[in-house]
C-alpha cells in the first residue's frame, strides 16, 4: 500500500502537488500551538493593525493576531471537513453496497432514495437545513450528511453490481458462505479505492459547505474557522476597506486545501492512462 | 427490419411508459419534500411557537398573555392535534397559501416572489451564457485533445472549480469595484431612474454578479462538456466515419456532437433547478436582494414561513428540472428502451 503511493508519488505530477498541499495543511492543524504566535481567542491590544513583524498579517477589528486565527483556523475547518465527509461516506457507501449485493426490491428501494437525494442536494437547502436545525458544528454535519451522500451511494452500488458477478463471489455464495462474510471479506477491499477516492472528494465538498455556511454565519462562532474568519473581513469592513492581509489568506487557505483533495483523488489516474495507451 | 413501424410504435408506447413512471416518482417526491418541510417545523423539540416566534418572544406572551398564545397558535394554523395540522397544512399548500411573514407582517407568497424576480433577472442570463461559453470550449478543447486551449483551460478551470463562490465575488468585489472603481460596490439600481436609463443602470449592477455566476458555471460547464466529447470519440463507430473518409467537421458535427450534446442538456436541465437559489454567496456578497438573500434574512431572524416557502420552492425546482432532464433524455436518445 505504502510503496503503491510511493510509486504514484514519483510518477503523477497531480498526484504530488495534492499530497504536498494536504500535507502543508494537515501539518499546520496538528502543530498550531507550536506555528502560531499568540492565542487566536487573545485581545491584543490595537484593532485593524496592518501585517507587521509581530503581526505577520495584521489584527483584526478586535485586535486578534489574524495569523494565529488562520492556524488554528484550519483545524476546524478540516474537523468539520473529514466528520463530515466520514459520516457521508459510511453513510453513502453502505447504503451503496447493501443496495447492489442484495438487488431486488431493497435496490429498487434504495434507487428512489437516491434518486430523491440526488435532486435535493445542493447548498441553499443545506443552508435552509442548517436554518432548521439550529447553527452550530454538530447541525452543519448533520445538515451536510443528509445532503451528500447520494453521490457515494450511487457509485458503490455500480461497483458492488459488477463485482457481486464474478465467479469466485458465486462460487462462495454456493458454498453458502455468509453475506456478512462475503461483504466484509471480499467486497469491501475491492471497493476500497473507491470509497477512499469518493472519501477525499467528500471532505472537499464538505469543506466548502462549511465555508459557504459559516460565511453567511451559520457556523459556530465559539469555533473560528476559515469560512469564519472571512465572514467577519466581510461584515466588519474588511473587505470595504481593502484589508487583503484579512480577506485574502483564508481565501487562499480554503482554495488550496480544496485542491489539495481534488489532486489526490487523480491518485491512479496516470496508471490507467498506461494501460490505455 | 421487415415492419420498422411498428417497432417504432412500441418504442413511442414503452417511452411514454418510462415516462409517466418519472412523473409518478417525481410527484411521489415532491410529496415527500413537503412532509419533510412539516415535519422539519412542527416536529423540532419544543413547542414549535417558540420555533416561530423565538425564546424571547414566547415566553414574554406565554406570561404576560396566554390567551394572545392561543390566538397566535390558531394564526399559524398551529392548534389542534398533529395529524389536523398535517392536513390542514396540505390544503394550505395546494391553495398557495404559504402563511405570514413573521418578521415583515406581509404574506410570504408576495415577498418571495417578489424577491424571486430579482433572482431569475441574474440567474436566467447566468445559466444560458455560462452553457454557450462551456459547451464552445468543452468542444474544442475536446476535440483538439492536448491542443493549446485544452491545456491552458484544463488546469484553470480546475484550480477556478476549487474556489467557492463567495471567495470568486469577494476578489472580484475589491478588484473591480474598490480599486478600479469600474463598477458600483452593491445593490441592484440606484434610485430615481426610469425607462431605459434604469434598464441600463440595473444592467451595469449586475456586471459583476453576473460575471462572477458565469465564471464558475462555464468552469463546470466546460469540464463536463470536455470529458462527453473525448468519450464519444474514443468510441468505435467514429473510428470507422474517420476511416470511411468523412470529413473531419462531418464526423464532429454528426456524430461526435450529436451524441455528446445528449448528456449536456442533462446537465443543463439540472443546472435549472439551481436557478431559484443557487446564487445565495454571489447575492449575499454583492447585496443583490433576491432569493438567496431573503433565505439569509430569514434564517438569521427564524422567519420559519419564509423559510419554509424557500425549501419548498427549491426543492420543487429542483424535482421538475429533473423531471424535464430525464424526459427530454427519454425523448432525445432512441436507446432507451427500458425502464
Amino acid at each position: 500500500m505504502i510503496k503503491n503511493i510511493w510509486k504514484e508519488f514519483r510518477k503523477n505530477r497531480a498526484f504530488r502537488l495534492g499530497v504536498i498541499l494536504l500535507l502543508f495543511f494537515i501539518s499546520m492543524a496538528v502543530l498550531a500551538p507550536v506555528i502560531a504566535p499568540y492565542d487566536p481567542e487573545a485581545l491584543l491590544g490595537m484593532p485593524n493593525q496592518r501585517p507587521s513583524a509581530a503581526h505577520w498579517l495584521g489584527t483584526n477589528d478586535i485586535g486578534q493576531d489574524i495569523f494565529s486565527e488562520l492556524v488554528y483556523g484550519s483545524r476546524i475547518s478540516l474537523k468539520v471537513g473529514i466528520v463530515a465527509a466520514l459520516a457521508v461516506t459510511t453513510l453513502g457507501s453502505t447504503i451503496g453496497m447493501v443496495a447492489g449485493y442484495y438487488k431486488g426490491v431493497v435496490d429498487k428501494v434504495f434507487t428512489v432514495l437516491t434518486n430523491v437525494a440526488m435532486t435535493i442536494p445542493s447548498l441553499p437547502l443545506t443552508i435552509l437545513l442548517v436554518g432548521f436545525l439550529k447553527t452550530g458544528m454538530l447541525g452543519m454535519v448533520v445538515a451536510i450528511c443528509i445532503t451528500a451522500w447520494a453521490g457515494t451511494a450511487r457509485v458503490v452500488r455500480a461497483k458492488v453490481l459488477q463485482i457481486r458477478e464474478l465467479p469466485y463471489i458465486q462460487i462462495e455464495k454456493l458454498m453458502g458462505v455468509s453475506d456478512f462474510k462475503v461483504l466484509f471479506k471480499h467486497i469491501v477491499p475491492n471497493i476500497a479505492d473507491i470509497v477512499m477516492t469518493r472519501c477525499a472528494l467528500s471532505v472537499g465538498g464538505a469543506m466548502m459547505t462549511e465555508t459557504s455556511l459559516s460565511f453567511l454565519g451559520l457556523g459556530s462562532f465559539t469555533q473560528k474557522s476559515w469560512g469564519n474568519i472571512l465572514h467577519f473581513a466581510f461584515y466588519r469592513n474588511g473587505v470595504i476597506n481593502n484589508m487583503w492581509w484579512w480577506y485574502l489568506p483564508p481565501i487562499l487557505c480554503i482554495s488550496g486545501c480544496m485542491l489539495g483533495f481534488v489532486l489526490v483523488t487523480h491518485y491512479g489516474r496516470s496508471r490507467s492512462q498506461l494501460i490505455k495507451g | 427490419m421487415l415492419f420498422p413501424f411498428r417497432g417504432f410504435e412500441r418504442d413511442l408506447s414503452m417511452k411514454r411508459k418510462i415516462i409517466l413512471n418519472r412523473l409518478l416518482i417525481s410527484l411521489g417526491t415532491i410529496f415527500l419534500i413537503v412532509t419533510i418541510s412539516f415535519i422539519l417545523v412542527n416536529l423540532m423539540p419544543g413547542d414549535p411557537l417558540v420555533n416561530i416566534m423565538g425564546d424571547d418572544q414566547y415566553y414574554r406572551v406565554k406570561y404576560s398573555d396566554p390567551e394572545l398564545l392561543e390566538e397566535i397558535a390558531k394564526k399559524y394554523g398551529l392548534d389542534g392535534s398533529l395529524g389536523e395540522r398535517y392536513v390542514k397544512y396540505l390544503g394550505n399548500i395546494l391553495r398557495l397559501d404559504f402563511g405570514f411573514s413573521f418578521t415583515r407582517n406581509r404574506s410570504v407568497l408576495d415577498i418571495v416572489l417578489y424577491r424571486l424576480r430579482w433572482t431569475l433577472v441574474l440567474a436566467v442570463p447566468a445559466t444560458i451564457l455560462s452553457a454557450l461559453f462551456g459547451a464552445l470550449l468543452g468542444i474544442r478543447a475536446g476535440w483538439y485533445q492536448n491542443g493549446l486551449l485544452d491545456r491552458i483551460m484544463t488546469p484553470l478551470t480546475l484550480v477556478l472549480n476549487t474556489i467557492p463562490t463567495n471567495c470568486t465575488a469577494i476578489l472580484f468585489l475589491t478588484l473591480f469595484s474598490y480599486k478600479l472603481r469600474l463598477f458600483p460596490i452593491s445593490g441592484m439600481a440606484s434610485g430615481g431612474l426610469t425607462g431605459g436609463a434604469y434598464i441600463r443602470d440595473v444592467m451595469w449592477h449586475m456586471c459583476l454578479p453576473l460575471s462572477v455566476m458565469v465564471l464558475s458555471r462555464t468552469c463546470s460547464n466546460f469540464i463536463h462538456m470536455k470529458s462527453y466529447v473525448i468519450q464519444v470519440k474514443g468510441e468505435e463507430y467514429i473510428l470507422t466515419a474517420v476511416a470511411k473518409g468523412v470529413p473531419k467537421t462531418k464526423v464532429l458535427f454528426r456524430h461526435v456532437l450529436k451524441n455528446a450534446l445528449l448528456p449536456y442538456v442533462t446537465i443543463l436541465c439540472m443546472q435549472f433547478g439551481h436557478i431559484v437559489s443557487g446564487s445565495v454567496m454571489i447575492e449575499v456578497v454583492f447585496s443583490w436582494v433576491g432569493m438567496g438573500n431573503v433565505m439569509n434574512t430569514a434564517i438569521s431572524a427564524s422567519d420559519f414561513p419564509i423559510m419554509q416557502m424557500c425549501f419548498l420552492l427549491t426543492a420543487v425546482c429542483m424535482v421538475v428540472s429533473s423531471i424535464l432532464a430525464d424526459v427530454l433524455y427519454v425523448l432525445l436518445d432512441p436507446r432507451i428502451k427500458e425502464v
